[in-house]
């Protein structure tokens, strides 16, 4: 089985990297890191990944919008989205979940345990 | 008043007041041409004419108030010369001149003192006497004295009843003129009261409205102007509600009859409400506080006082912290789960080992970030509950769910703390919301987990206790909490001992939260400890009646002569929110269907063929014809289609009797309401309002034709007008009295206000009074929704 390839999103260059040396080391899946939403929806039409890890609050294009606009675009309409949120209120968090998004995962995460999260949500088998 | 009296010559009205007496001084020389009688002494004349213009000039010439009182008694008794020398100068004791010794008496009487009236009386006897006296006849006969006697007496009878009432009348016009003043004094502190409550008013920086008994607005301070946009005089005398209260936050109409207001107009209930608006003169809205308050004053009838405060600036704060809460959670977050992150992967060995030390040091690390995190979570999560704005998202759930879900989260913590976790759940039918219930649960097993040495128990409990609660237990046999800290170990940051955040982990919240949430289930929460033995943590829940038949408390009959099985089957129900009843025997069961209606009845198949014969007792009788039967355990013939006889087997399951109550509940008969109302368009806005809301109704025109429709199919519910054609609601409700059947609900809808007495009179099981002029057509139909979903599901225990 050929590695996953994530599309991780965070405006924030610490997280980026912590989240994607975690899934590197402990999936051996390909990231490929983005900081903003704008990227992130040139990255995923020109290679589309196999899900996208989607910060919520970001400037410019914020998580929600992000999603919207993969979701609008038929090349990237079917790449599964998770929301990575500091924004853990379950208000807040069920509001997130009804936009549509497949998983919300919440920060801080436990980077020896993301990959198996992901996976998880999205029915993959490690 | 001596100053007043000090002499009858003041000069202030002695115009009006001399001038009779001047006039009748007069009249005798106008008099003197058209009389000639006897003889004439002119000279007597002139001095007596002389003499009289003398008094009249020294009357208002002389400084009567320099000289003493007795003076001014001098000119009245001149006058009495003045007569007594024109009697002598014309007519002697036949002259009519006699009669005005009238005047210098009547003048004593009216402005002199008693003393001086006598002097003056005892002159006018002088003056008629002396004469006589002096001359005797023939110029003054014997017959004289006769006469100057009497005319002496009539004078002075005349002057002293004149004297009388004239005092008479002083008094009573001092009297009248202290009580003026009085009363001006007692307006002028009335207006001084006024001003001064008027001037608190105005300075107070709250609302008030005082509203009269119907209503309408008797006093408007500046304030509550100025909130509401208008000058406080266009406030003044109008009804209330309808100026600044009509329409709700939601911007749906806000009916009169819901008012709080109002509420303390007629109930007399005082009311502080926190989430509603009002609205100002220019039609824009603003979050208002306010309390209603009824007052009386006097022994009239009562008013309320409204006093209101704009909160819009304390929303606005509360918004912002929301705000900054949120704003900070994420912004402390952020960093965290950088460090967590890299912490994580290094502790994780992804790095290359590191020294026993090292990781020591990284783990030390790892758990002290999560600590952080989670304080930080649970600061932000009380704040939330405990300020009402994370409000609790309550659906039906069952609490074995919830305790059987608390199981699996805590399990791994259990197991690597090697405490023992054993769960007896209980299943109860909580209206709740389930996440904040199971934090409360998950809490309170950390909690007893983290408290334990390894090799301890912990045990999770829960249990139905009568019908009203379920109390879930959490027991440990950890070292115990000392009995002062019971009460405050709920506190925040409270802890039995300070080292515990630093060694159990905690953050000294949980127990707080556990609380909070607790209590806004209406629930309670507390701890039991033996010292040294472990603890008990418990909290109780609201079970509340939600059971496939809607909300409220249905009955159900449960038919089963073996008494364990019966009593299984009672248990489970009550706990999902029924009202049992338990029949021991077939006949038990008919004659208890027959009193009680349940909504459905349980029938133990197991009675040796006695549910065959129950059931169709049961569909002989036509009190009891409609009432669903499921039968429990046994052959059912009709196993698995749809069509038969609803049956579950035995022994029971609890997922199986619930579909098939559901399926019962799904297929019962649309509720039928039976309509007594002469007006025919009221009649079928009524039966509209009913069928939107799936109810059938009927309608009866008359009295007559209500009790032809009761007789031959009772109703589920009665909507009764009492004025009709033929009669008077109240006879319908007496008939049914007198049936002595169980009744259904009656909805009494009267144009007039009903007194207790009446309502006494007309109530008969479930009654409801609705009167028509105070409720709108919108707010009739929410009542008679509410009425039907009540009245058809809670039935009381009986």
């Amino acid at each position: 089985m050929s590695a996953r390839h994530i599309l991780l999103v965070d405006d924030e260059p610490d997280i980026r990297e912590v989240a994607a040396a975690s899934l590197k080391a402990m999936a051996g899946w390909e990231v490929t890191s983005v900081g903003s939403g704008q990227e992130a929806l040139e990255k995923a039409a020109a290679d589309p990944p196999d899900a996208v890890l989607l910060d919520v609050m970001m400037p410019g294009l914020d998580g929600p919008a992000t999603f919207e606009a993969l979701r609008a675009d038929d090349t990237t309409r079917a790449i599964p989205v998770l929301l990575l949120t500091a924004k853990t209120q379950p208000a807040e968090i069920r509001r997130f979940e009804e936009l549509g998004v497949d998983a919300v995962i919440a920060k801080p995460f436990d980077p020896l345990t993301l990959h198996r999260r992901i996976a998880d949500e999205l029915g993959w088998q490690l | 008043m001596t100053g007043d009296r000090a002499h009858p010559f003041r000069r202030d009205d002695l115009w009006q007041r001399g001038v009779p007496f001047v006039a009748v001084m007069l009249l005798p020389y106008l008099l003197l041409p058209f009389h000639s009688g006897g003889t004439r002494d002119t000279t007597l004349l002139l001095t007596a004419a002389g003499l009289n213009i003398l008094i009249v000039i020294a009357v208002p010439l002389v400084p009567w108030g320099r000289r003493p009182r007795a003076d001014a008694s001098v000119p009245p008794l001149a006058y009495l010369a003045v007569v007594a020398l024109l009697r002598q100068g014309d007519g002697g004791a036949a002259a009519a001149y006699s009669v005005l010794v009238f005047l210098p008496v009547l003048w004593f009487a009216l402005y002199g003192t008693r003393v001086e009236l006598f002097v003056g009386i005892a002159g006018v006897a002088l003056t008629l006497g002396l004469p006589i006296v002096l001359e005797g006849a023939p110029k003054y006969p014997d017959t004289d004295w006769e006469r100057m006697i009497l005319l002496t007496a009539l004078t002075a009878f005349t002057g002293l009843v004149a004297q009388g009432m004239v005092r008479r009348v002083r008094e009573r016009a001092t009297a009248q003129r202290e009580a003026t003043v009085e009363l001006e004094d007692a307006v002028e502190r009335q207006r001084q009261s006024r001003t001064f409550l008027r001037a608190v008013m105005a300075s107070a920086a709250e609302g008030f409205i005082v509203l009269d008994p119907k209503g309408r607005t008797e006093f408007v301070n500046p304030s509550a102007a100025s909130m509401l946009g208008y000058e406080p005089d266009q406030l003044l005398d109008r009804p209330l509600h309808a100026a600044i209260h009509h329409t709700k936050p939601d911007g749906s109409p806000y009916p009169a009859v819901e008012c709080p207001v109002r509420g303390s107009l007629l109930q007399g209930e005082t009311h502080e409400v926190r989430d509603e608006v009002f609205w100002r003169k220019d039609g824009a809205s603003f979050p208002v506080e306010y309390r209603s308050t009824p007052i009386h004053w006097g022994s009239g009838p009562s008013g309320v006082v409204v006093t209101f405060v704009d909160i819009t600036e304390r929303r606005e704060i509360e918004r912002m912290k929301d705000e900054f809460v949120s704003v900070v959670g994420h912004e402390l977050r952020t960093p965290l789960t950088s460090i967590r992150g890299s912490l994580g992967l290094m502790a994780g060995g992804v790095y290359g080992e590191l020294s026993e030390d090292g990781r020591r040091m990284l783990e030390i690390a790892v758990t002290n970030t999560d600590r952080l995190v989670r304080l930080i979570n649970e600061i932000l999560d009380i704040e939330r509950i405990e300020s009402g704005r994370a409000p609790m998202v309550r659906r039906l759930c069952d609490l074995a769910d919830i305790l059987r879900e608390a199981e699996e989260l805590m399990a791994p913590t259990a197991a690597e703390a090697e405490v023992e976790l054993s769960v007896e759940g209980a299943s109860a039918r909580l209206w709740a919301d389930a996440d904040r219930v199971l934090q409360t649960v998950t809490n309170l097993l950390s909690n007893a987990v983290k408290f334990s040495q390894p090799g301890g128990a912990v045990a999770l409990h829960a249990e139905v206790r009568g019908e009203e609660e379920v109390v879930v237990s959490v027991t440990d046999r950890g070292r115990g909490i000392p009995p002062k800290m019971l009460e405050t170990i709920f506190e925040r940051f409270a802890q039995v001992d300070a080292s515990d955040s630093r060694e159990k982990g905690g953050t000294g919240l949980g127990l707080s939260i556990a609380r909070s949430i607790v209590n806004q289930h209406g629930g309670r929460i507390w701890a039991e400890s033996e010292p040294g033995q472990g603890s008990t943590f418990s909290f109780a829940l609201p079970l509340v009646g939600a059971t496939a038949f809607g909300r409220g408390r249905p009955r159900l009959l449960v038919s089963d002569f073996e008494a364990t099985s019966r009593a299984h089957a009672a248990q489970l129900l009550r706990r999902w929110g029924y009202a049992v009843t338990e029949a021991a025997s077939g006949e038990e069961t008919v004659r208890l269907a027959d009193a009680e209606r349940p909504a459905v009845i349980l029938v133990d198949a197991g009675s040796g063929g006695d549910a065959v014969k129950v059931v169709s007792a049961l569909e002989e009788r036509d009190s009891t014809r409609g009432i669903p039967v499921v039968i429990v355990g046994g052959q059912a013939a009709g196993e698995g289609d749809d069509s038969a006889q609803p049956w579950v087997s035995k022994p029971l399951d609890p997922e199986a009797l619930a579909a098939a109550l559901e399926r019962v509940a799904r297929d019962r008969p649309t509720p039928r309401a039976l309509i007594v109302e002469d007006d025919i368009d009221l009649a079928r806005v009524l039966i509209a309002i009913f069928e939107r809301h799936g109810l059938h109704a009927d309608h009866a025109p008359s009295a007559a034709e209500a009790l032809r429709q009761l007789e031959a199919a009772p109703p589920d519910l009665l909507v009764l007008d009492l004025i009709l054609p033929d009669g008077d609601g109240g006879d319908v409700v007496e008939w049914l009295r007198a049936r002595d059947e169980p009744t259904m609900p009656i909805v009494v809808y009267t144009a007039r206000d009903l007194d207790a007495e009446a309502r006494e009179r007309l109530t008969l099981g479930e009654t409801e009074f609705l009167t028509k002029s105070r409720v709108s057509p919108d707010e009739f139909e929410r009542r008679v929704v509410d009425v039907v979903d009540r009245l058809s599901a809670d039935r009381p225990e009986q």
